[in-house]
């Protein structure tokens, strides 16, 4: 059985099988992209171990297909155990250890980037201070505990969890949390309006709501908002049910064991060690025509724990690097000719696997280069001798 | 190699990570303290935050937060639109300093004029006082403003002190984003948007999906030609008549105008609760380059302003035009 299972992670036809799987994932995975969207399609077809009801063209197919990390994975043990197996380490052999190595890094490397990697955005109005990101997608289910006079608790719960409904409990949470429903991407209204059902809670802003639960979004200019009816449960019981949304960051508070807590559903933070605030954002066009030329943001970069405080200019094409992470000019508010106070976006990306690409692709190169001179010097010196 | 096959599942078990419940400590970010029975609201355009706290009889009295950049404070014009929305006589500059009081916002002092309507007005069918403190901060003016029925607001006029007093501005954010941000626009977006009203719409509008900031949008066709109706509702004045009366015109390529030009282009039209104000201007749209009339009707309410701009081909604004001014006289606003 063991010896099976070694003769097919070993065996070369596994290897054509898995690219050719992969070749064609990458094909449906884009075609997808039309109806699916980018980020939707992404998540599916390459960042899943399977796909079900993959959709070509216009047809979902009512099959199950492996998914990126699956391929990829199963490409990486491949290759791990041909080497173990079959390769003896020989200097004569050192250029195809190193182009392995460089694939094995590649593939790795690209594993670290898609678990470890943020994108998020960093939106502010001149004169507003920010010690955080907030994600391009992801939300948060965050309960704080304001008591301490110098900081705040935080306790966050992912949306993926939140959105799998059922009462959520951990000991590190105050009270239970039992999600009632929850709506990938909805609206509020303060009256009724076409297609709205009124909010149920019992408690906070959610009363007098009305709500439309909106298909989730495909394109990338736009994104859901998520909203969730929770119930508290509190060790006497239930303590009522809240509406929390990501369409606003208004506070609803809670009272249980004597302390009182704010609960809230909101685009999940990256908070930084430092923060930035915005002293001008500028946008200049091309005289009397609506092109941009340029748009820039002057930040002031205060960091209160080695004291550093500086000015920085963040415009197209010169980005701010930074604590590990990348700050890009990314747009700004479309309406800013209305606004006293100009609206600027930042794209934040964090990336700790950034160098991978660049080091395995060094690597499968210099490998090549070894494998292709060690051949020729062999080839000619067999000619000088003959 | 085996480190490798290490590498990958440790990678992998971090990953599985995010899902898990995270607990995380950040410096105080409170931006104030709210009084008891105060809720926070969505906060809506032009506000930087907004509450409201229970008053007699199922009323509402409400709180905003309105930063405004480059807008003097201790200006009489400033103050005579809140007065306007009491029905109350514009005051001068020089009895200003008469009218004020100072309170203390976090730190720093601020002018508060504590003004009431002297009948009941005819949105609210009560006699309605407003709390406003004023206080200038960097190039930002700070408008902090609690409004409601006299006697609501009286009974909370304690506890607005002291949330004043509670404030720290360095954390309230100027401005909220738009209601659905782009990608790469992100964070807390904000609000309900205002409830749309009750219509009559004219026949051959066309109701179309409305963009950002806007309440509903019709459009209005003629073979190729064009034209559409945007609504509006802005808190405050809006932004002021005149600053955006210039900013229309800038969009038909046309010269700014001062005061006086600008009581040449206005008009008035009779609501049933009220007036509102008409202007009209000609030009050239500057997007398409095609001649463009442009007519827009303003509403002031008590604490917001709608805008009723019909824009596009010069037939059809003609034509439309009486359709629009009967259009809003049908409006039925929804109490707020």
């Amino acid at each position: 059985m063991v010896k099976r299972l070694v003769k097919l992670f070993t065996s070369m036809r596994l290897t054509v099988v898995l690219l050719c799987l992969s070749i064609a994932l990458v094909f449906i995975g884009t075609l997808a992209q039309v109806h699916e969207g980018l980020y939707v399609a992404q998540a599916r077809y390459f960042k899943s171990w399977f796909i079900v009801g993959p959709i070509v063209g216009n047809v979902t197919l009512p099959i199950i297909l492996p998914g990126g990390y699956l391929l990829g994975t199963l490409l990486l043990i491949n290759l791990l155990s041909a080497h173990i197996s079959r390769f003896a380490f020989t200097w004569k052999k050192a250029g195809i250890h190193l182009t392995h190595g460089g694939l094995i890094f590649l593939l790795l490397g690209q594993l670290l980037t898609d678990v470890l990697s943020t994108e998020s955005a960093l939106q502010f109005a001149e004169g507003d201070t920010r010690n955080y990101s907030v994600d391009f997608h992801d939300s948060e289910l965050v309960i704080i505990d304001p008591s301490d006079a110098n900081h705040d608790q935080v306790i966050s719960i992912p949306e993926h969890r939140a959105a799998g409904g059922g009462e959520i409990r951990d000991s590190r949470l105050p009270v239970g949390i039992k999600v009632l429903k929850y709506w990938q991407n909805a609206d509020l209204f303060t009256a009724p309006v076409s297609n709205s059902i009124p909010v149920a809670a019992t408690q906070g802003m959610g009363p007098g709501l009305h709500l439309v639960a909106r298909q989730p979004v495909v394109t990338m200019d736009e994104r859901n908002i998520p909203a969730a009816l929770v119930e508290v449960i509190g060790p006497q019981g239930s303590l009522g049910s809240w509406l929390v949304t990501s369409q606003s960051s208004a506070k609803q508070e809670f009272t249980t064991g004597g302390k009182t807590y704010y609960l809230s559903l909101r685009f999940t933070r990256h908070y930084k060690p430092f923060q930035m605030k915005l002293l001008e954002f500028t946008h200049e066009k091309y005289r009397g025509t609506e092109k941009p030329k340029n748009f820039a943001s002057r930040v002031r970069l205060q960091r209160p724990a080695t004291g550093e405080d500086r000015e920085v200019v963040i415009y197209m094409n010169n980005p701010l690097r930074y604590g590990g992470e990348t700050y890009y000019q990314a747009s700004f508010a479309p309406d800013n000719d209305q606004r006293m106070n100009k609206i600027t976006t930042l794209q934040v990306v964090r990336n700790p696997g950034w160098l991978t690409p660049y080091l395995s692709c060094a690597m499968m190169t210099l490998g090549l280069l070894v494998q292709f001179l060690s051949h020729l010097v062999g080839f000619v010196s067999k000619r000088r001798l003959a | 190699m085996f480190a490798a096959y290490l590498l990958m599942l440790t990678v992998l078990l971090a990953g599985c990570g995010r899902d898990e419940i995270r607990v995380y400590q950040i410096p105080k970010e409170d931006p104030w303290k709210l009084p008891a029975g105060w809720s926070e609201r969505p906060a809506g355009a032009m506000r930087a935050a907004r509450f409201t706290v229970k008053g007699g009889e199922g009323r509402e009295t409400d709180i905003s937060l309105i930063p405004l950049k480059g807008l003097p404070t201790g200006r009489a014009e400033v103050i005579n639109i809140w007065r306007s929305q009491l029905r109350l006589e514009p005051i001068q500059d020089d009895a200003l300093a008469k009218l004020s009081e100072k309170v203390p916002i976090g730190s720093a002092q601020a002018d508060l004029y504590d003004m009431a309507s002297t009948e009941p007005l005819p949105d609210t069918g009560y006699k309605s006082r407003s709390l406003l403190a004023t206080l200038k901060r960097d190039d930002t003016s700070w408008f902090f403003k609690m409004s409601g029925e006299e006697s609501d607001v009286a009974a909370q006029k304690t506890n607005f002190l002291t949330f004043l007093k509670s404030l720290n501005l360095d954390t309230v954010p100027t401005a909220t984003e738009q209601p659905k941000p782009r990608a790469g626009a992100t964070d807390d977006t904000t609000t309900a948007p205002p409830a749309k009203p009750d219509w009559t719409v004219p026949p051959g509008w066309q109701e179309a999906s409305p963009g950002p900031m806007l309440l509903a949008k019709f459009l209005l066709t003629d073979g190729a030609a064009k034209a559409d109706v945007n609504i509006s509702a802005l808190g405050g004045d809006g932004g002021g008549l005149l600053g955006n009366a210039n900013r229309w015109r800038g969009q038909l390529g046309l010269e700014p105008v001062d005061e006086a030009g600008l009581k040449k282009l206005v008009s008035s039209l009779d609501l049933s609760d009220g007036q509102a104000i008409l202007l009209e201007m000609n030009g050239t749209e500057m997007k398409s380059g095609q001649p463009a009339w442009f007519v827009v009707i303003i509403v002031p309410r008590q604490s917001e302003t709608w805008f009723y701009r019909l824009m596009g081909d010069e037939k059809i604004v003609a034509r439309e035009k009486e359709a629009l001014k009967k259009f809003v006289q049908s409006v039925k606003y929804p109490n707020r």
